[in-house]
């Protein structure tokens, strides 16, 4: 390793995360392909799981999430890092190419009073062993999927995003009292759902106070 | 490289959890979640792939096109052109008077009978006679 690779090296494990990921940008906007891999790395997973649990089908999350970081890596010029966090224009990107794939893949003919529960189709088999593995059924995930789409997407930024209710604002483009307002609003039919259901074991002992 | 995360209060000994019941499983859910295979690689290369610029067509194409081109170009040289010209093309296409039937031409001939029986000649009707005349 040369005097400049390691002086490099050492410019950047003194870099603190933010600065860090500003440079990946700056550099990711100038076309430098580690740059863009280094920020593709970081956050395809959690833009995937998001997509997954808005769409329900791992094939259409991969494509989503696909689509929503070409579109990000070709247009980083203009990402304004004074009116989000990187992380929330990701998943601004990924949510309304989520919602247009709904809007596609849904046909006219579901009636509306079935609107609500739409999305709630077969658990993808990866989600089932991803949950299974942590003692989990599917019970929770399709009790998710079937809340209303509002609802949903505020309770997925919520806890799949793991963001916080300023974050699910900005990514739903409403205050944050409405965003949290809506994650309640979801807590509060899955425990209305869960109340007279017949509950997993492991879910029912999270479900205990 | 990690993504930030919320940082979430531990739950202090003797304490309830403050968070909803519904909320510590969604937290478990999204936990499972993180366990899910993701194929980075194949991913970033289908991506990297879509964002370098597209590649200029191919020679036969562009070749063909031109072709295309050249010939039209020299259609009333090349007898193409009455295809394509639309002055050319109306005039070898029949006049619409020419095309019109005229009486005589589309008059049926008199139909023989069904039977053996003979014809019937009936005498020729009287001409009108002049005015004045009854």
């Amino acid at each position: 390793m040369g005097v400049s690779e390691t002086a490099a090296k050492r410019v950047l494990l003194s870099m603190t995360f933010p600065e860090l990921e500003a440079d990946l940008i700056v550099r990711g906007a100038q076309g430098d392909e580690a740059a863009c891999a280094a920020l593709f790395d970081a956050y395809y997973p959690a833009v995937l799981r998001l997509s997954l649990g808005l769409l329900n089908d791992l094939g259409d999350a991969e494509e989503v999430a696909q689509d929503a970081f070409v579109y990000a890596l070709s247009r980083l010029d203009r990402y304004d890092p004074a009116r989000s966090a990187f992380r929330t224009w990701l998943f601004t990107i990924a949510l309304s190419r989520c919602r247009n794939k709904r809007r596609r893949k849904w046909p006219e003919i579901v009636p509306l009073e079935a609107l609500g529960a739409a999305g709630a189709g077969a658990v993808p088999r990866e989600v089932e062993q991803a949950l299974d593995r942590r003692g989990l059924r599917r019970q929770l995930w399709e009790a998710v999927q079937a809340l209303p789409d509002a609802l949903r997407e505020a309770v997925i930024l919520r806890y799949l995003g793991d963001m916080r209710y300023r974050e699910v604002a900005e990514t739903l483009d409403c205050n944050a009292k409405t965003a949290e307002s809506r994650v309640r609003l979801g807590l509060e039919r899955l425990r209305r759902h869960f109340a007279g259901a017949e509950v997993e074991p492991a879910l029912a002992e999270m479900l205990a106070w | 490289m990690v993504a930030p995360s919320s940082p979430k209060p531990p739950a202090r000994p003797g304490r309830r959890d403050p968070r909803w019941p519904e909320e510590r499983a969604l937290e478990a859910m999204a936990a499972a979640m993180r366990h899910l295979p993701v194929e980075t690689d194949r991913a970033w290369a289908r991506v990297w792939a879509r964002l370098q610029p597209r590649p200029a067509p191919r020679w036969p194409l562009a070749a063909g096109l031109s072709l295309v081109a050249v010939v039209l170009a020299l259609g009333p040289v090349t007898g193409v052109g009455a295809w394509t010209s639309p002055t050319l093309a109306a005039a070898q296409a029949p006049s619409p008077r020419a095309a019109l039937v005229t009486p005589s031409v589309g008059r049926p001939e008199p139909r023989q009978a069904a039977t053996d029986a003979p014809a019937l000649h009936l005498p020729p009707t009287p001409a009108p006679l002049p005015p004045g005349q009854s």
